[in-house]
């Protein structure tokens, strides 16, 4: 499902973030890519997000060249299969968790009608509809990781990316996150995270190590 | 409308960017306003004025003796009456009267047996007020008449001096309404004559109507050829000697706008070439959630379209309810300041669609030349630059 053959990025000629980088996730699998900061997860994460382009390499997400295809086959590639929930989730704080949505939706349909239904559900999955209707800037961290979660899957995403998704949550709130992955992955979700969080230790899944630019199984 | 995403979006967007844009709502629709307010102005103007020189005969002919009007004797009218391809000669009885050195009315004078005059009063009069017309000393008064009398304390009449030095009362008969009567006072042919100083066998000048226009020319060659002391106005002359006022005046705000548009299109590059930190995050996350550039640069563009439509609808009601319902306050002593305008005392509601179309056009382009590039280079920010 995610095929990345020998990918390299450099920032300026001499500064590679991502050096020679070759691995396979298969579609419904959880990966932890676990590294120090500064590693490159957040650029790999960006990368397979077909947010940032390598340098050189090829990046395959169900057997697409994403990294070739132009901005409007690529931005409509990443609404339908891509859901990204960064460390700081990326919510627009000054409005509702519900608007937050639906612009996410918006990206694939014009239809309210359409995309109320979709929202409720993704709100249900991700344990968030009581607040639907909340300002973002008024919940708690863990209340915005849900809503950035309900967020990835409004669109029905199949390849969902998580960036240090516990570094902004306490302990209480952190297992919490770990339920409703192990629940993502029984939706045949296929997971992906970045952490250095030792929390994910405790997860069955296909593991890997960055370090210096280097992915290492 | 209210089903689509899209248009929830744009909405979403405006009140999140609500305090720049009331800026610009603010700023373009003073302009708007004072644009629109001076073309609701001239509209009406042109349109009163056009619709009054209709109304008007085709040529007018005045005596001038030692460079200056004078009265003409009957055997004129008689001869004009009498040339072919001349209808509807009048010879009438008409002057200014200066009240004080600050205000004057036109006297007009009409017969009710003489069939122009019945045209006119037949609209205006009753049979009996008419008869009046006929046997009292009595008159028919424009607005502005009106109102300088109540300022004087004169009610249901006034004391007019003649040339000679007498002083004559006359009543009040009726208000005249319409927007070319503001400053025209109507009364008996013959009390008219005494009060302007006219002899019973004098008009003040002749007019008279040529049917067939390519004859113009002839008439007018043949009517000068009679007599060396007699001048010929026509309809023609009259409506562009006003518009030239009124141009000059129009021209005169026109540049005044042009200069203030130009302003504001720096302003508004200025203003839309600073996109705030947050704008910029906004964009981004659009993008990281698969808004590609066009439809993040439509949405962006529909915004401004928001924004036109708002302080266009603005500037025309506050112009409208300005011009029409107030009456233009300054802007009037600018407009209708000229002596050849005072007969006009408030606006008509006219209002030349195609015109205010054309302006809507040109400052949609305007506004939208300066935002262009603005919003295009906004909407490629990197969706990456808010990880």
């Amino acid at each position: 499902m995610i095929d990345i053959q020998n990918l390299t990025k450099k920032v300026q000629p001499n500064q590679t973030i991502l050096d020679n980088i070759s691995f396979r996730v298969k579609k419904g699998e959880l990966v932890i890519v676990k590294g120090v900061s500064g590693s490159g997860k957040t650029t790999l994460l960006s990368i397979l997000a077909t947010l940032d382009k390598p340098t050189s390499g090829k990046v395959l997400i169900n057997n697409q060249a994403v990294h070739k295809l132009p901005d409007l086959h690529l931005s409509l590639f990443r609404a339908q299969h891509i859901g990204f929930v960064a460390q700081h989730f990326n919510l627009i704080e000054h409005l509702s968790v519900y608007d937050n949505l639906l612009i996410a939706k918006g990206a694939l349909t014009n239809s309210i009608k359409e995309a109320k239904s979709d929202i409720t559900k993704a709100l249900k999955q991700a344990n968030i509809l009581h607040k639907k209707d909340a300002i973002v800037k008024n919940l708690s961290g863990g209340e915005k990781q849900r809503t950035a979660i309900a967020r990835a899957l409004v669109n029905c995403a199949d390849i969902l990316l998580f960036d240090e998704p516990t570094a902004a949550l306490d302990s209480k709130n952190s297992q919490t996150f770990l339920e409703l992955l192990q629940n993502l992955h029984k939706m045949q979700k296929t997971i992906i995270v970045a952490t250095h969080d030792p929390i994910f230790d405790t997860l069955k899944a296909k593991t890997f190590i960055m370090q210096d630019g280097k992915l290492y199984e | 409308m209210r089903d689509s995403i899209f248009f929830q979006l744009i909405l979403i967007n405006f009140f999140s960017n609500f305090k720049k844009h009331l800026v610009t709502i603010l700023f373009s629709t003073l302009l708007l306003f004072l644009l629109t307010a001076t073309l609701f102005i001239s509209d009406s103007i042109q349109f009163m004025l056009k619709s009054e020189l209709n109304a008007q005969s085709d040529f007018v002919a005045k005596r001038v003796l030692g460079g200056d009007f004078v009265p003409m004797p009957k055997s004129y009218f008689e001869k004009i009456q009498n040339t072919i391809g001349i209808s509807e000669a009048n010879c009438r009885v008409i002057g200014r009267y200066f009240f004080d050195k600050s205000y004057w009315a036109l006297i007009i004078g009409i017969d009710p047996l003489e069939p122009q005059s019945q045209k006119i009063l037949e609209k205006i009069l009753d049979k009996k007020s008419a008869k009046a017309l006929l046997t009292q000393k009595v008159m028919l008064i424009g607005k502005g008449v009106q109102e300088y009398l109540q300022k004087h304390y004169f009610q249901n009449f006034y004391s007019f001096f003649t040339l000679k030095g007498k002083i004559i009362k006359v009543k009040v008969l009726k208000m005249l309404q319409g927007f070319g009567l503001n400053n025209i006072i109507l009364m008996p042919k013959n009390l008219a004559r005494e009060i302007l100083g006219l002899l019973p066998n004098q008009c003040s000048d002749v007019a008279f109507n040529v049917p067939n226009k390519k004859e113009w020319n002839n008439i007018t060659n043949k009517i000068e050829g009679y007599y060396f002391d007699i001048m010929l106005f026509n309809k023609d002359e009259l409506l562009k000697a006003y518009s030239d006022v009124f141009n000059f005046k129009g021209g005169f705000f026109l540049s005044l706008y042009l200069s203030s548009f130009l302003a504001f299109i720096l302003f508004l590059y200025t203003q839309y070439s600073f996109i705030s930190s947050f704008e910029k995050r906004q964009i981004a996350i659009y993008r990281l959630l698969g808004w590609s550039i066009k439809r993040v640069l439509w949405l962006k563009l529909l915004e401004i379209v928001l924004i036109i439509f708002i302080s266009f609808t603005l500037a025309f009601v506050l112009a409208y309810f300005f011009v029409f319902s107030l009456n233009a306050p300054i802007l009037k002593l600018i407009f209708l300041g000229s002596d050849n305008l005072k007969i006009f005392s408030s606006f008509y509601p006219y209002i030349d669609f195609s015109t205010l179309f054309s302006i809507f056009l040109l400052f949609s382009l305007g506004f939208f030349t300066a935002t262009i590039l603005p919003l295009w280079r906004a909407a490629i920010s990197e969706a990456k630059e808010v990880l």
